[in-house]
């Protein structure tokens, strides 16, 4: 039996604290599954937006708890989309690259699994620059007929 | 940011066995663990460690890099690591990240531990 999405818009907006993240991953689950998504799928998306707020907590407002991550859940059109705001410092994730993950498991190397794990499980990922000074990462994952 | 992890320790032998307490293994816990992690393995000389992931639901990549530490740290001393009994989730997280590659991982804490005791 074929499943068909529900169209949907939701939003949330939280402080940038690692906190926060469960209620991030709560709240990707319930839109989720609102939108009739598999398991799986919401399972790599929880992840993957999992991923890109600890590195805005991290990278864009280092471990300060007074930023504000604003996140965006579109279920259209076969595609989930989720993007996710701040107004932190300036972080383009196509700057850095995949890591070899053998070498990069045993050699003292820290950092980038978070974004090689997003490219993984989504099937877009992209990083915008917008006006007042914020950033955007849109994670993407296409839904089946 | 939470101030305390929960965990298990015992000892069996010389095998140090880890078994984190927590359902969510995130950015939250990770830093905590890595301090318990480099505390039991520096100051108490642990050779053999096993981290008993039965009880964690969920991991990201911030858990995966206080494992991850922890291997490190044994490495440069020739010791012995194996992450045991992940749930699937987790075990799925460990295979996406080629983390199986460099680490041994065992179905259940048992047989890690006959693992560690023939090395």
């Amino acid at each position: 039996m074929k499943i068909k999405t529900k169209e949907i818009n939701r939003k949330i907006k939280v402080k940038s604290t690692t906190d926060n993240l469960s209620r991030i991953r709560d709240f990707i689950h319930k839109t989720g599954m609102e939108c009739k998504l598999k398991k799986e799928a919401i399972g790599e998306i929880i992840l993957a937006v999992d991923e890109a707020c600890t590195n805005v907590i991290k990278h864009a407002y280092h471990f300060s708890p007074e930023g504000e991550i604003e996140i965006n859940v579109k279920c259209k059109n076969n595609k989930f989309s989720v993007s996710i705001t701040d107004k932190g410092e300036k972080f383009n994730i196509k700057d850095i690259k995949d890591p070899d993950l053998e070498e990069y498991h045993k050699e003292k190397r820290v950092g980038g699994l978070g974004i090689f794990l997003m490219k993984k499980l989504m099937d877009e990922v992209k990083y915008s620059h917008l006006t007042g000074n914020r950033n955007r990462v849109t994670l993407v994952k296409y839904l089946p007929n | 940011m939470k101030e305390t992890v929960n965990f298990e320790l015992r000892k069996e032998d010389d095998i140090a066995i880890f078994k984190l307490l927590e359902k969510d293994f995130d950015a939250q816990i990770a830093g905590l663990v890595k301090g318990e992690l480099t505390i039991l393995l520096t100051a108490d000389d642990i050779n053999k460690l096993i981290f008993d992931l039965s009880e964690v639901e969920y991991c990201d990549s911030s858990g995966l890099s206080a494992i991850l530490l922890a291997f490190r740290i044994l490495q440069t001393r020739e010791g012995h690591i194996r992450i045991a009994s992940p749930t699937k989730s987790v075990k799925t997280l460990i295979e996406i990240s080629q983390l199986d590659r460099v680490l041994p991982v065992t179905n259940t804490v048992k047989e890690a531990i006959n693992e560690l005791k023939n090395i």
